[in-house]
């Protein structure tokens, strides 16, 4: 049983949304919202999860990627598998991430391309769900990301002034006590920091966005 | 008797108290320590802005924290500093001031005193830093902020005692610290926020985001400290960023 919010392949960066659900009737996740992996203070077990979704909540999921500008999403569990997308590429992200529209790591359809909004597809997959075995972190493939969330509400900064240079970008690396943004709220400014070492390969919000609590930020390729 | 200890390192001359606050709290420090200059030459505010800070015209403070809260109360430390800071100004100064969301001093809305809170990871545990910066001379502004700005000495018509002022912050902030960290802490803190403040309730604001400018009337505020504003259109939106503008009431 694996959770991760995996690697998007940057061949796919530009493809709309694709969901692998492994049984559509499956009841309800309940904590869609609380995909938090637990840091710093927050050190959370891996939380109780279902290995479905349903249209409802895919629907309320696509919502909040949109709201927040994410570009993409995708969540991995043993048979179960949701990947969103939109067409919105980071400048970063684009200039460092060609897009090679035939080779895909996955047999999803064909995308469109289309930047405006999501649409969501369906593959079943082979792996049969465990609806009430505990999440556990995906460790096995080499695509898999460490995930820096947000540890609170607020407003992401990615450097510490207007016109400073950017904390870290795609292709830094980075150390466990590498600052990798400011999280603001109240006035209060967040330092967050790594936590990993590797490299940042996703950056998953933009500047001056405001994050909810346990929205993935960055995804660092761990070493 | 409050359980916050202060230790106060002083500083004739500083980049930053913050910046000198983060570095001790880099090294080790204990909730507690103070760092106060008389002067600052990097003294700064939100993103970067900077903060004028002329050789003893002002109280320049720093303070680290090592909070037991829960990170989502975190934010309530920079409205429980700007609590302490009016209690200070009205025993060391007989001054009111308001507060302006989420922790600006002001009188007849202009500013003068700022805060500036950050978070550290340390070895020894997550810190936080509150720097207060507050005017205390009337002629140490500089005339690009002379209309937004203003001091204890304008305000008061009197020299303020800067010690006195030091002294009852510590005093206030040991209160309002240990308040804020004991049950029901975060419910009174936003109460007595509420209670001192004019922009809680009922005031017609302009909020200015990084991205997105609108307005509204305030109807109070979240659990977490976010500012509720209701739009002309009935939308209930929460600030937790960004810069309040007081509008002038309207009549309806």
């Amino acid at each position: 049983m694996s959770i991760g919010v995996k690697r998007a392949m940057s061949d796919q960066e530009n493809k709309p949304a694709e969901v692998e659900p492994s049984s559509p009737e499956r009841p309800a996740e309940p904590g869609l919202r609380d995909r938090d992996r637990g840091r710093r203070r927050h050190r959370n077990q891996p939380r109780h999860l279902e290995a479905s979704i349903n249209m409802n909540e895919l629907r309320e999921l696509i919502g909040l990627i949109t709201e927040n500008g994410l570009t993409n999403f995708e969540l991995e569990r043993e048979g179960f598998h949701v990947k969103v997308g939109r067409g919105t590429l980071s400048e970063e992200a684009s200039a460092l991430a060609p897009l090679l529209p035939g080779a895909t790591e996955k047999q999803f359809a064909a995308g469109t391309g289309s930047s405006t909004g999501s649409s969501v597809q369906s593959i079943p997959t082979s792996a049969p769900p465990h609806p009430g075995a505990q999440a556990e972190e995906a460790a096995s493939e080499d695509q898999d990301l460490h995930i820096i969330t947000s540890p609170i509400v607020g407003t992401f900064f990615r450097s510490p002034s207007p016109t400073a240079d950017s904390f870290v970008r795609i292709g830094s690396q980075v150390e466990t006590d590498t600052v990798v943004c400011i999280i603001e709220a109240m006035k209060l400014m967040n330092e967050i920091q790594a936590e990993t070492t590797g490299e940042v390969v996703k950056i998953y919000v933009e500047n001056a966005q405001a994050v909810e609590y346990g929205q993935p930020l960055f995804g660092i390729k761990t070493q | 008797m409050t359980l916050l200890q202060p230790t106060i390192l002083r500083f004739a001359s500083i980049d930053s108290t913050n910046l000198e606050a983060v570095r001790q709290a880099r090294a080790g420090a204990q909730e507690g320590l103070c760092i106060v200059a008389r002067e600052q030459t990097a003294g700064r505010g939100r993103l970067d802005r900077s903060w004028q800070s002329p050789p003893d015209a002002g109280l320049y403070f720093s303070i680290v924290l090592r909070p037991t809260l829960e990170m989502n109360a975190w934010p309530l430390i920079t409205l429980m500093a700007a609590l302490a800071v009016s209690d200070a100004l009205l025993k060391a100064c007989s001054l009111r001031a308001d507060i302006k969301w989420p922790n600006d001093l002001c009188v007849n809305e202009r500013k003068l005193c700022g805060i500036l809170a950050e978070t550290v990871e340390t070895e020894t545990g997550s810190a936080a830093i509150v720097g207060i910066g507050i005017n205390l001379k009337a002629n140490s502004l500089l005339a690009t902020v002379s209309d937004l700005a203003t001091s204890v000495e304008s305000a008061t018509a009197a020299k303020p005692d800067s010690a006195r002022v030091l002294e009852e912050l510590l005093k206030a902030i040991g209160e309002r610290y240990d308040l804020l960290q004991s049950p029901q802490g975060r419910e009174h803190t936003i109460r007595e926020w509420c209670a001192n403040s004019s922009y809680a309730i009922g005031r017609r604001v302009r909020i200015a985001l990084e991205n997105d400018t609108f307005e509204g009337t305030t109807r109070g505020l979240e659990s977490d400290g976010a500012l509720r504003v209701e739009t002309a259109g009935g939308k209930m939106r929460l600030v937790r960023a960004g810069d309040v503008t007081a509008l002038r009431a309207t009549t309806t």
